[in-house]
């Protein structure tokens, strides 16, 4: 709370009177805070009758007078007799009455027919609002947030030399080979943004940083043109080239208008519900007492547009900084984003152009927006509809996407180093994840990858965000490295990374996985615990999951999306400025980390370039649990 | 005719404010008089803030007059229809002035302090409603000088004990029925020291330092019942009056009735619970009637005889 003196004409006078026999923390609370502000406060014995405290109030003539009891026998007779007492001595007029205590709600302040009540989680700086006449404020006040931005003061300076030299090799040729190939991935990527270009330009809207409300009502297939006859013909020859680069479903649905199975457009009524809905609850976040470090994310994606802005309306209000848009798996594996707005019977919330409008519509104006490209066919595409509809945050994926993602790695190299320089153009930060641990691939080799494609980013201009895992991964399962705690080798993780590259580190994805159990306690504790030990290592943010998101199979239930972030809260709060304290043992993985990555980078350039090296398992190999995928195969191209 | 305003005051908690208040709204409604409600307290929930027992709700019908705080709009089944919005603070926001447009139950959170509830009454008297009805709350009475006439609502949940009970409604009742004087001719005496407040003990003391008082001018009905307990109270103009000193008020607030409520909470120890309790209802009223000289009513027994006096007392 800000300690500051008010100025004099703000100053009051309060007096503070416990009924209860004891003295009342609370109220000496309260009056350290109005003294330290510069008001007069005083602070009357506990257990004095009414007449007497009465007699008080009419002595000092206070502005305001705060009582406070515990609720108990004759308690509400007592209070209610002094308010009694006050009014008839007409000592209402200048004097607020307020009453305080573990029972006080509204509805019995105004019985007792006091000014205000405060319940028992009123905190001081509500009471000395209250006194001031304004609204309280909080460390993380609603009015004071606006977007950080994970990537700045970064230099993105590559301190080791041989790691430098490594990537810059590494990245030399792998740029050249990208940039002479192309894919029906980044030709509709390319048709996506002319699309977005002409309808901005036919119906005037304003450029996606601004950020438009109003969902852009994307043209369905069957649907309504714009007005101008040019930008019709336009826009119907771009969709036809679109459609020439769809395949299986997506293409179904261009060209007959069927929506793939489990998916249906929403009825205009539920459309018109979802908009008041995105209306009605946009308020201001409130944070989650850290101030800005590390931010803390949350997935969604339940599929149905209804369920996920309640998620992230109950995140926001918990005090997330940030949602992940999680899409279903199988569009990693389809040529071609769908369009209209559309629901989804199972996991993941389809990405469209109108789907993601509506919740970006539905966003508080500080909460931060990822809309991942990650890992198939629709990587460039994606980043597309993230810079045009104004997400705040990609992730781009080319080694997970090829090794765990199903997806070719040719494929992924082209799409991904198309989307980079889209992203950068774009202004998107994005984040480069190592999720293939989790198929069995050891830290060393995916953190190696993960430094490639951002060394790749950085080349094209990007801003990438390095996300090493914070995970009970198969490597330590059977190398036993956190036999002992989970704390050491996920430090070494960023303490490697530290050492490699000055770039934002964000753990992921989320921390803690494979540490949940069906015990919703012990999930929730063990999220707090890695994400406590995120902010001990002062990354920029880290991403969470609920406390039934291992075991949910599914739809993850509100209950256990507040479980995590009132854990996170209260870690923050436990922690505050002080610190988790790994043992030497994370000093000497992280020397060991950076030696392997080296070698592995080594032996990437050996093999010629990032695709080349990810074919031959140099970023993870078939013993390991990595398979280079099949989606995209066969589809790139030569430019030209 | 200026409109009137009847206000229902409590001894205490759960002595049938809200019972008669309601009994009131239904008649009136009954008879064609569109009211206008409002409550110095919190009237309406299921369930007692403290004691956890059922408590009666208040049934509206359209074209009633509703004043009542924010938050409590939407809070009963009743569709209000917002009108203006006052100046008046509650703890549940600001009190709405509303009309009732479908029927239904409402929650009152009204003014809780007698210069806000003053404020409310000039708003609401230019609206023409058939009459006011405020409700008390707990035994709060000083908002409620600024009404025009009161039923007092008594009950076993005051005192448990029927000799105590007739006692303090004697007392009461006595209280209410100090004459007034002219209100320029008399100022008060003794003087008082905050806006006309006197207690007990102070108007002791001035009493007793002064030999040659004759005379003793209050400045109303209520301020002088909230003096200090009522059978005190009571019990020391007695004895003054009989020493020879006249005692007078300089505003009678008008007591119309007593409604008299059986029922008490009886906490229950083993459980940790109240449960409902009735004192004998026949021996109580014949005690409490045969104790005072104004009018004692049953609402659930004597209804019609309580609205009789109601609608003589508003023409």
């Amino acid at each position: 709370m800000n300690s500051a003196t008010v100025p004099n004409d703000v100053k009051k006078k309060v007096l503070l009177a416990p009924i209860d026999p004891v003295h009342d923390v609370g109220l000496k609370m309260i009056r350290r805070a109005l003294e330290q502000r510069g008001h007069q406060a005083i602070l009357l014995a506990p257990d004095l009758p009414v007449e007497e405290i009465i007699r008080e109030i009419a002595r000092h003539q206070p502005d305001f007078v705060f009582l406070s009891r515990t609720l108990g026998y004759g308690v509400a007779e007592i209070l209610a007799r002094i308010i009694d007492l006050a009014d008839a001595a007409g000592l209402r007029e200048k004097t607020r009455f307020a009453v305080g205590g573990m029972a006080i709600r509204p509805q019995l302040a105004a019985e007792l027919g006091f000014d205000r009540g405060f319940g028992p989680k009123t905190t001081v700086e509500e009471a000395v609002a209250y006194v001031e006449g304004r609204a309280p404020t909080t460390q993380d006040s609603a009015t004071n947030r606006t977007k950080s931005d994970l990537t700045g003061g970064y230099s993105y300076q590559i301190k080791h030399p041989v790691i430098a030299q490594l990537l810059a090799e590494l990245v030399r040729k792998t740029a050249q080979w990208a940039a002479a190939r192309t894919s029906p991935g980044v030709e509709r990527a390319q048709l996506r943004q002319e699309m977005f270009r002409l309808l901005r330009k036919a119906r005037g809207w304003p450029d996606q940083q601004a950020g438009t409300k109003v969902p852009f009502g994307f043209i369905p297939v069957w649907g309504e043109y714009p007005e101008d006859k040019w930008v019709k013909a336009e826009l119907v020859e771009l969709r036809r080239r679109y459609t020439g680069l769809t395949e299986g479903a997506i293409r179904s649905f261009y060209e007959q208008g069927l929506l793939p199975a489990k998916t249906r457009p929403l009825t205009p009524e539920e459309l018109e519900a979802l908009n008041r809905l995105a209306a009605k609850n946009r308020g201001e976040s409130r944070g989650l007492g850290r101030g800005q470090k590390p931010l803390v994310f949350i997935q969604y994606g339940t599929g149905c547009p209804f369920m996920d802005i309640a998620h992230i309306k109950l995140a926001e209000a918990c005090g997330a900084d940030g949602v992940i848009h999680f899409d279903p798996s199988w569009g990693a594996r389809a040529e071609g984003l769908l369009e209209g707005y559309l629901s989804h019977e199972e996991d993941g919330s389809i990405l469209t152009p109108e789907n993601l409008a509506q919740i970006r519509a539905a966003l508080n104006q500080g909460t931060l927006w990822q809309v991942r490209a990650h890992r198939g066919l629709n990587t460039a595409e994606t980043v597309v509809l993230a810079g045009e509809l104004g997400a705040d945050l990609t992730k781009i994926n080319i080694a997970y996407g090829s090794l765990g993602g199903g997806t070719d790695p040719d494929r992924l190299v082209v799409d991904g180093y198309y989307a980079m320089k889209l992203a950068a153009s774009y202004g998107l930060p994005y984040d480069v994840v190592t999720n293939e641990e989790l198929a069995g691939v050891p830290a060393h080799k995916a953190l190696a990858g993960l430094l490639v494609s951002a060394a790749l980013g950085i080349s094209l201009g990007g801003r990438p965000i390095l996300q090493p895992l914070f995970a009970y991964s198969p490597e330590v399962m059977i190398g036993g490295q956190m036999e002992d705690n989970y704390v050491d080798f996920n430090a070494a993780k960023v303490l490697a990374l530290r050492e490699i590259i000055a770039a934002p580190i964000w753990p992921g994805a989320p921390v803690g996985f494979l540490t949940q159990s069906e015990d919703r306690v012990q999930s929730a504790v063990a999220t707090t615990l890695h994400a406590m030990l995120a902010a001990s290592l002062e990354v920029e943010a880290v991403t969470i999951a609920s406390s039934d998101e291992a075991y949910s199979g599914g739809p993850i239930s509100a209950a256990a999306r507040v479980d995590t972030l009132r854990g996170v809260r209260e870690g923050f709060r436990f922690f505050g400025q002080a610190r988790i304290q790994p043992t030497p043992r994370a000093q000497e993985w992280a020397d060991e980390l950076v030696r392997e990555i080296t070698e592995v980078l080594e032996k990437a350039n050996q093999a010629g370039t990032f695709r080349d090296a990810l074919y031959q398992g140099i970023f993870g190999s078939q013993e390991d649990g990595a398979y280079p995928g099949r989606a995209g195969r066969g589809t790139i191209r030569l430019v030209g | 005719m200026p409109v009137k305003t009847i206000g229902v005051a409590g001894t205490a908690k759960n002595t049938g404010k809200t019972t008669t208040l309601s009994f009131l709204l239904e008649r009136a409604l009954g008879d064609g008089l569109l009211p206008a409600i409002t409550s110095i307290g919190y009237d309406g929930e299921a369930i007692d803030n403290i004691t956890g027992l059922p408590k009666p709700r208040l049934r509206v019908t359209p074209g009633v007059l509703v004043a009542t705080a924010e938050r409590c709009l939407d809070a009963g089944s009743a569709t209000l229809h917002p009108l203006e919005s006052t100046p008046i603070e509650t703890p549940l926001g600001p009190v709405i002035l509303a009309r009732v447009k479908t029927s239904g139950l409402v929650v009152l959170a009204g003014p809780n302090k007698t210069s806000d509830l003053e404020r409310l009454l000039l708003i609401l008297r230019p609206l023409s409603p058939g009459l006011i009805l405020v409700d008390g709350a707990l035994g709060r009475m000083a908002p409620l000088q600024a009404t025009d006439g009161l039923i007092v609502a008594q009950g076993a949940a005051l005192y448990p004990d029927l000799g105590r009970l007739v006692a303090h409604t004697q007392a009461l009742a006595g209280l209410f029925s100090v004459p007034a004087v002219d209100l320029d001719a008399n100022p008060p005496v003794p003087r008082p020291l905050n806006n006309g407040f006197l207690t007990l003990d102070d108007l002791k003391r001035q009493v007793s330092l002064n030999r040659e008082m004759k005379k003793i001018v209050l400045e109303n009905s209520i301020k002088l019942i909230l003096s200090g307990p009522v059978e005190e109270v009571w019990a020391y103009l007695t004895a003054v009056r009989q020493q020879g000193i006249e005692v007078f008020v300089r505003q009678r607030v008008p007591l119309l009735a007593f409604t008299v409520n059986p029922f008490y909470p009886k906490w229950v120890k083993e459980n940790r619970l109240y449960r409902e309790e009735f004192l004998p209802a026949e021996t109580l009223y014949e005690a409490i009637r045969a104790a005072v000289p104004v009018p004692v009513f049953d609402v659930k027994k004597d209804g019609a005889a309580l609205w009789t006096l109601v609608k003589s007392f508003l023409s």
